[in-house]
Formats: C-alpha cells, sequence, structure tokens
C-alpha cells in the first residue's frame, strides 16, 4: 500500500510524542532523533516498533542504525510501502 | 516448597526458543572455538571469551516477543490481566519492565517487580529474589496470582501464572 510522505510523517509525530514525550510540533524532517530529539536507542526501538504497527511495514534492527533523522525514517517507511 | 492441593497453584508454562536471535547475546570469542587451547588462555596475548550482545535487538525482543508470550501465558492458565496481581518478570533492565508493562495494558492495581532497582540484575536468579523482595514489601499479595517470565541468552523464555505462597 502506498503511503503519503505527509501522513507518515504526521504519524512519527504522533509516535514520538506518545513514547518520548516530545512535543509534535518540534518534530520535523530535519531533526535528528538522537541529537535534536534526544530520542535515546531504546526509546528508538519503541518508536520503530510503533511505526511498524502502524504503517505496516518492516523496520530491519540493522536498518534502525541508518534512521538518524525524521527525514530518514519518513523516506525508509514510504519506500518499503511502495 | 511444594505440596499436595486440591488447587491448583502452578498455572502452564510457556515457553520456547528463538534461534534467529541466537546471535543477540552471546559469548564471543566462543568457548568451542577456545577450550581446546584453554592452557594458553593464561597468556596476554591470548583474548577471554566476552558476554556482548546488541541492545536494540534484545530491547524489542524482551519487550514485545516477550510482551506476546507473558500474555499467552495468562491466557493458558484461564486468566486475564483483570485476574492479575502481580507482574514478575526476569529483573533485566528497568526500561524492559516498564514498556513491557505497559505493551501488556496491565492495570495499574498489578504489582510489578522492580529488584532491578535494588539489587540490578541477578541474571538467573532474578525472579525468586524479586519474589521475595516484593511479598516483603507487599505481604498482601501472599497467595495471590502473579505471573512469572524468564528468558535470556538463546533466546529461550519460559512463562507462566503461580499463586504466590501464603504467609509463613
Amino acid at each position: 500500500m502506498a503511503l503519503n510522505a505527509a501522513d507518515v510523517l504526521a504519524g512519527i509525530k504522533e509516535i514520538v510524542e506518545e513514547v518520548a514525550g516530545i512535543p509534535a510540533a518540534s518534530i520535523e524532517l530535519d531533526k535528528n532523533f538522537t541529537d535534536d530529539l534526544e530520542v535515546d536507542s531504546l526509546s528508538m526501538v519503541e518508536v520503530v516498533v510503533a511505526c511498524e504497527e502502524r504503517f505496516g511495514v518492516k523496520i530491519p534492527d540493522e536498518k534502525v542504525t541508518d534512521l538518524a533523522t525524521v527525514g530518514d525514517a519518513v523516506n525508509f517507511i514510504v519506500n518499503a510501502a511502495a | 516448597m511444594i505440596g499436595e492441593s486440591e488447587e491448583a497453584g502452578i498455572g502452564p508454562v510457556e515457553w520456547g526458543s528463538d534461534s534467529e536471535n541466537r546471535d543477540a547475546i552471546l559469548m564471543n570469542p566462543s568457548w568451542i572455538d577456545v577450550r581446546d587451547t584453554a592452557t594458553q588462555l593464561t597468556k596476554a596475548d591470548v583474548k577471554w571469551p566476552n558476554i556482548t550482545q546488541e541492545g536494540q535487538k534484545v530491547f524489542r525482543w524482551a519487550v514485545f516477543s516477550m510482551s506476546k508470550a507473558a500474555l499467552k501465558a495468562l491466557d493458558s492458565a484461564g486468566l486475564s490481566v483483570n485476574d492479575l496481581d502481580a507482574f514478575i518478570p526476569h529483573q533485566a533492565n528497568v526500561r524492559i519492565i516498564e514498556t513491557m508493562a505497559k505493551e501488556m495494558k496491565l492495570p495499574d492495581s498489578v504489582i510489578i517487580a522492580d529488584d532491578i532497582r535494588t539489587n540490578g540484575n541477578t541474571s538467573a536468579a532474578s525472579i525468586p529474589l524479586a519474589m521475595d523482595a516484593l511479598l516483603a514489601k507487599h505481604p498482601e499479595l501472599h497467595g495471590k496470582l502473579a505471573l512469572l517470565i524468564g528468558y535470556g541468552a538463546g533466546l529461550v523464555y519460559a512463562g507462566q501464572v503461580v499463586k504466590l505462597p501464603p504467609k509463613p
């Protein structure tokens, strides 16, 4: 199922806010999960699993380290769902 | 200790192994590779095996696969989370314990063992120690229902519901 990047971004914002308590308004495509949003490695796993469930994609553990920014995650999810 | 009873106090075991994740926690180098040269291990140039783990992989498995296994153990005992009084998981990491409880949607009435905060990860001894600490802190739990789940390198796991021992 094809996903729209704007919808994926909106979904990720909700998930990161829920998991890490970061206000959705401060979550933008160029934000780095670790450096800007201070999402630690274990919270990142929660974010990834929530994204898998929400968007119906598989994000392997070895790919998680490649998802540095919110934009990386949006692109990965959109491509994985295409 | 265990004795005869008219009433079941130990529920069915939900257990298994996940060999796909066998490298998630491992001894490196493998003992198999070094045991035949064990006499050399005293030499400075021979590396002793260390335990290593892939943290994110283990966290994902421990939280999300173990939550499912724990809920299955509960289901096998014919119970739901609302019937439960205590949750005593392996005391590996407080983040795993808290996220598991959230994932399993345990109601606030379920008291969660957190001996990890006092004694740290006590490895294979963690569930009995956590149970003992929990009963000392919450004597009202004697005779009540607790869900246990242990897991570790392999990756392997087993969970079951037990009736906590009565007050001595």
